[in-house]
């Protein structure tokens, strides 16, 4: 039981990490434009 | 085909000898001084790039060689020719930002079709010397770009651009775009951190609830509650920070709408579960609260994403300006920007230019196409002494004008004003929830305090714990999304069907409505002209005969750029008429007819006295025919083959498919239907019984119709009005529920609350019934709610509701709203 006092802090703490992802993907736009790049993928010939 | 694959599409297949060719054989761009050489299935082809030849190597490879040639064919002849105005963008501080070095700009984008579209813009502008980035957004078709002031300018950029075939129209990112992206940002980034919030202690509550049936390490309850109040604490003062702000505004104003008891519930369940943990008492409820928050944003998310779509009404009225002119000044022609036009200037207006400001004509005569203006789809004559007005457009002839009215003087601009004070003067539709909020608030404050009172002399150890699940379980839950479950799944059913609908509170207040208001071009009829009638001479119907006049008249017509002409020419192809493949002598006569050769003689379209000028002679049967056609509201275009009038194409604007039962079912649910038309009442009336519409109102201007819907709202009317054209728009914005009807993006769409994507006018109808059905599910959701919360409250005031109970019981009333509302997009309208 006590491992518990560790596990939980730790799964809320990586939790914390993807929130933080998360804010920086939508603060740089990743969720403009949700139809663009998909179709761009096939197009880098440079 | 064969004409297409001439030198001038720049895209020629060298052959026998090496001849260098201009352009790229993949990308069409102009080649480099040290162009890719490579025999690719026999040929010699150039590139301006390795990605370009291994692109086409690989084309090859696959067999797939054919793509060039269908991509060749396709290819217009030539890009489209910029128009010499273009030249005229300047780059005003407001357009482009400038960053030292770096200039950036926005652009709409027009002609983007496909994603291929997107490469290559983005490598277009991204070729040009000097342009450092360039990104286009496909799901809006706006670019971004930024270049070096010394090396390009936006004129240059916008110029490859058009070279290419797309049309690139520099706007200001601050006005339109910028806001609502900086608002839906914050409301995901509120979203990501509430369900954070949600997720964490909502595990954690997994654990308390087992423990509360199993039992539980009371230290580690203790660490749970912590936990989970940590977690919380963002979820409620940072996502639900709008709420609670929107909530003590409302208590500034004395106005209570739903913020209040959401920000009330969500803070009391919060605050109390904190005060719960720091006194180690046994039930917290971090969870109820987050979740509820949680559930709210997604609701603002979905409704801010749809009026993102939407754009912004005004900015797009001001796109339809022309945005330079050719002044003409002691005989000397200068383009120069629309804005710099004074009274009195003299201008002219080429063929297909928007005309820049209204005025006089003073020389010169051509039509107009005023259908922006006045919805009416037949072209304008103008001639001398004419009033011409500005952002419509010049069809076929060159003319000069003196302008009277520009800047705020003009039509457009007038038309602009009013859709914005019909739309301040507008009383906003309530919304029902924020109705209920106004009572629901103040009854259970009374009923809290009444429980806190009775049990804090009864049993005041208890007291504070039968108050809270008094509080908790009123937490409206149910309440707060009765409303926008219901409408977001109502606006996703409306969506599938073609009907946009922009908020929630129009779903909920159509079926108030008593009358309904079409304007008839463009609702009732389609808005363009197209064939009725075909009529032969000679006594008996004969298909032959008739087809043979549709045959001649088509085949002079696809010559012609007139409306009339090009309704000829699509009904021909709509019956599959084969059409004379030899045309001799085409000759058109602005505003009168046209004339063309088939087999040696001579074909004649025109009016009634065009033909008889020519020297024809009508046959008594004809004018009785032509006389007939003129009573329907049509007008006649004669025909005549050689020295007889063969036939006479009867044309008008077509009354949609749908109209009539869509009237009829609109009498059917209690609605008075009246058209509304500028036309005159003979035209009117024909179409008005066809439709089976009895109200007719007629010869409305277009600046009066949205005075015609304020009469009736006098009346005590609770009007709709379904419309089409940027006339209509303030007769739209000032009608208590304005539909739009047509695919177009204009400012019609941008004014209605209801857009119809598929101009079809039962659609109008459905998105009737749909609200009809939205609303009785709104009804349900409520009844719901209220039952819940009557049955529970007293219960709770008893002290006889266990925490737990409570805090299963509210997620379970969310989820019961939520199941109910899905039935909304099940089954038929």
């Amino acid at each position: 039981m006590e491992t518990l006092y560790f596990i939980i802090p730790a799964v809320i703490y990586l939790c914390l990490v993807a929130l933080v992802f998360l804010i920086w993907a939508i603060k740089t736009g990743q969720f403009e434009d949700m139809e663009g790049p998909r179709h761009r993928i096939f197009f880098d010939d440079e | 085909m064969e004409q297409y694959k001439t030198e001038n599409s720049g895209l020629s297949i060298p052959t026998d000898e090496i001849t260098m060719p201009k352009a790229c054989y993949h990308c069409g761009q102009t080649l480099p001084a040290g162009p890719f050489l490579e025999i690719i299935d026999g040929k010699d082809l150039f590139f301006c790039c390795q990605g370009c030849l291994s692109v086409c190597k690989y084309i090859y490879n696959a067999n797939l060689g054919g793509y060039y040639e269908k991509r060749n064919a396709n290819r217009p002849q030539k890009p489209p020719e910029l128009p010499d105005n273009y030249m005229a963008i300047n780059e005003d501080p407001r357009l482009v930002k400038d960053y030292g070095n770096l200039k950036e700009a926005s652009l709409i984008i027009e002609g983007i079709h496909c994603s291929a579209c997107i490469w290559l813009i983005e490598k277009v502008i991204g070729g040009i010397d000097g342009v450092s980035s360039a990104g286009v957004n496909f799901s809006n078709n706006r670019a971004k770009v930024r270049w070096q002031g010394e090396k390009t300018s936006l004129k240059e950029i916008i110029r490859s651009i058009a070279s290419f075939g797309y049309n690139a129209i520099p706007y200001d990112p601050y006005i339109i775009e910028i806001p609502l992206t900086l608002k839906n940002k914050d409301i995901l980034i509120r979203i990501a951190i509430a369900g954070f919030g949600t997720a964490a202690a909502m595990f954690m509550a997994e654990g308390l609830y087992a423990g509360y049936f199993w039992g539980m390490d009371e230290r580690l309850r203790f660490f749970f509650h912590w936990l989970s109040l940590i977690v919380t604490m963002p979820a409620v003062f940072y996502s639900g920070m709008p709420f609670i702000k929107g909530a003590y505004n409302g208590i500034r104003n004395r106005s209570i709408t739903m913020d209040m008891p959401i920000a009330s519930g969500v803070l009391i369940t919060f605050l109390y579960s904190a005060w719960a943990t720091v006194n180690n008492l046994e039930y917290v409820y971090f969870d109820s609260a987050a979740m509820f928050i949680f559930l709210i944003l997604m609701g603002r998310y979905f409704e801010s994403s749809a009026k993102r779509r939407a754009g912004n009404i005004t900015e797009r009225l001001l796109s339809l300006r022309a945005k330079t002119a050719t002044l003409v000044k002691d005989g000397i022609r200068k383009s120069v920007p629309v804005h710099s036009i004074k009274a009195e200037d003299i201008i002219e207006v080429k063929p297909g230019e928007k005309i820049p400001v209204d005025g006089v004509i003073i020389e010169g005569i051509s039509r107009v196409d005023e259908s922006m203006l006045t919805g009416e789809s037949m072209p304008v004559k103008k001639t001398t002494g004419a009033n011409v007005s500005g952002a419509t457009i010049n069809i076929d002839g060159t003319f000069l004008f003196r302008a009277t009215g520009v800047g705020e003087d003009t039509i457009l601009s007038k038309i602009i004003r009013m859709v914005e004070d019909a739309r301040t003067q507008k009383a906003p539709l309530q919304n029902i929830a924020d109705r209920i909020a106004a009572y629901f608030v103040p009854a259970i404050t009374a009923i809290a305090i009444l429980t806190y009172i009775y049990w804090s002399v009864r049993d005041p150890a208890h007291a504070v714990l039968y108050t809270a699940a008094v509080l908790i379980i009123s937490c409206p839950c149910a309440l707060a999304l009765a409303t926008p479950a219901a409408i977001i799944t109502g606006t996703g059913a409306g969506a599938k069907e073609g009907i946009l609908i922009k908020s929630g509170e129009v779903l909920e207040n159509i079926h108030r409505a008593t009358h309904i208001v079409f304007d008839k071009t463009g609702t009732i009829t389609e808005g363009k002209i197209g064939v009725t009638d075909i009529i032969a001479a000679g006594n008996r119907r004969s298909e032959g005969r008739e087809k043979e006049v549709l045959r001649l008249a088509a085949s002079i017509e696809q010559f012609s750029e007139h409306p009339i002409g090009k309704a000829i020419v699509r009904e021909a192809a709509e019956t599959k008429t084969d059409l004379y493949s030899k045309i001799e002598d085409f000759t058109s006569y602005s505003g009168k007819g046209i004339e063309g050769g088939v087999k040696n003689l001579k074909v004649i379209i025109g009016s009634k006295k065009f033909i008889i000028e020519r020297g024809l002679e009508v046959t008594e049967e004809l004018l009785s025919a032509e006389e007939i056609l003129n009573r329907e509201g049509k007008t006649s275009v004669f025909v005549s083959y050689g020295p007889q009038v063969s036939g006479i194409i009867g044309v008008s604007d077509r009354i949609r498919e749908g109209a009539l039962s869509a009237v009829k079912n609109l009498k059917n649910i209690g609605l008075k239907v009246t058209m509304l038309t500028g036309d005159s009442k003979k035209i009117a009336d024909v179409v008005a019984r066809k439709a089976g519409i009895e109200n007719i109102i007629a010869e409305v201007l277009p600046h009066d119709k949205e005075a015609v819907v304020k009469r009736l709202q006098d009346a005590g009317d609770v009007v709709i009005m379904v419309g089409d054209g940027i006339n209509d728009a303030p007769a739209l914005v000032r009608a208590d529920i304005g539909i739009a009807v047509g695919s177009g993006i204009d400012a019609a769409i941008e004014s209605a609350d209801i857009v119809i994507l598929n101009s079809n006018p039962l659609s109008v109808l459905n998105a009737i019934k749909l609200s009809g059905k939205t609303f009785k599910v709104i009804k349900e959701n409520l009844m719901f709610s209220f039952f819940y919360n009557i049955l529970l409250i007293p219960l709770a005031s008893m002290g006889y509701v266990a925490p737990v109970l409570a805090g299963i019981a509210m997620p379970l009333s969310s989820l019961i709203v939520i199941g109910n509302s899905i039935k909304i997009g099940r089954g038929k309208l």
